[in-house]
């Protein structure tokens, strides 16, 4: 069954080391996109750890988001993040992929409205 | 068209399709049992309900035995029985060694593309997680 629908999935917990919800996510992400579907990437709270640009987790033996990253924006994914998640840790756009657009919160809902679902990590 | 054309186009819940992702496993939280229960209920009113365990929320299926306190497993044979269609994720399964011989009947483990189908005919999704 191809898959026309618009899908975002908001992805609230950082990466590597305790939960899986982030590979999780980008599975499932890969496999809309790889099936005709759109789907955008929210990255808020933890969740905006996801799109570091140096994360290597060689040491812990885990596979790096960033090759999974990497097929989801060759077929057509968007990777947005909330701007306040990402100041309130410190962080700045340069530390993430150039890929992700950094997006005021405010406009979360805007987001919402312009997809059909929205699933939750 | 005519007037009360659109009426009759509209979906009601028979027509519908829910489909529930649940990506916690049981005992941790409520939501593995709050996602049967739900279930459950849509079905009660006329809704075709897809249900697919993902990450941790594989081992929901793993919950066969009887127990003397709190059963998510029974919920989920419940809905299994009321014609809920139940697909655990076939590598997250197979991660946590969970087989089809260890698992409640009826629920086939699938790969992450048959939860795409679910979503490509449904009218709402819900995700549980913790």
């Amino acid at each position: 069954m191809s898959m026309k629908k618009k899908i975002m999935i908001s992805l609230m917990h950082g990466t590597y080391g305790h939960h899986d919800d982030c590979y999780g996510a980008i599975q499932l992400a890969n496999a809309i996109v790889a099936k005709g579907g759109e789907v955008t990437l929210f990255l808020r709270s933890d969740g905006v750890y996801f799109a570091m640009k140096a994360q290597n987790p060689t040491g812990l033996g885990l596979p790096n988001n960033l090759a999974e990253i990497s097929d989801f924006l060759e077929l057509g994914g968007t990777i947005k993040v909330d701007s306040n998640a990402l100041t309130s840790r410190g962080l700045e756009p340069r530390d993430l992929i150039d890929e992700a657009e950094i997006m005021d919160s405010a406009l979360a809902i805007d987001l919402i409205e312009q997809h059909e679902f929205c699933l939750t990590f | 068209m005519g007037q009360g054309d659109n009426v009759l186009e509209e979906k009601t819940e028979k027509d519908k399709t829910l489909s529930i992702l649940l990506l916690r496993g049981p005992y941790v939280s409520e939501y593995a049992e709050i996602a049967s229960k739900l279930a459950l209920t849509a079905r009660k009113k006329g809704y075709k309900v897809n249900m697919f365990l993902y990450l941790d929320g594989v081992w929901l299926q793993h919950i066969k035995g009887f127990k003397d306190f709190s059963n998510p497993g029974d919920w989920l044979k419940r809905a299994v029985r009321k014609g809920v269609t139940v697909r655990a994720c076939e590598r997250c399964s197979s991660a946590r060694d969970l087989t089809p011989d260890d698992t409640i009947k009826g629920i086939e483990q699938s790969g992450l593309y048959s939860f795409v189908d679910m979503l490509a005919e449904s009218d709402r999704v819900l995700t549980f997680i913790g």
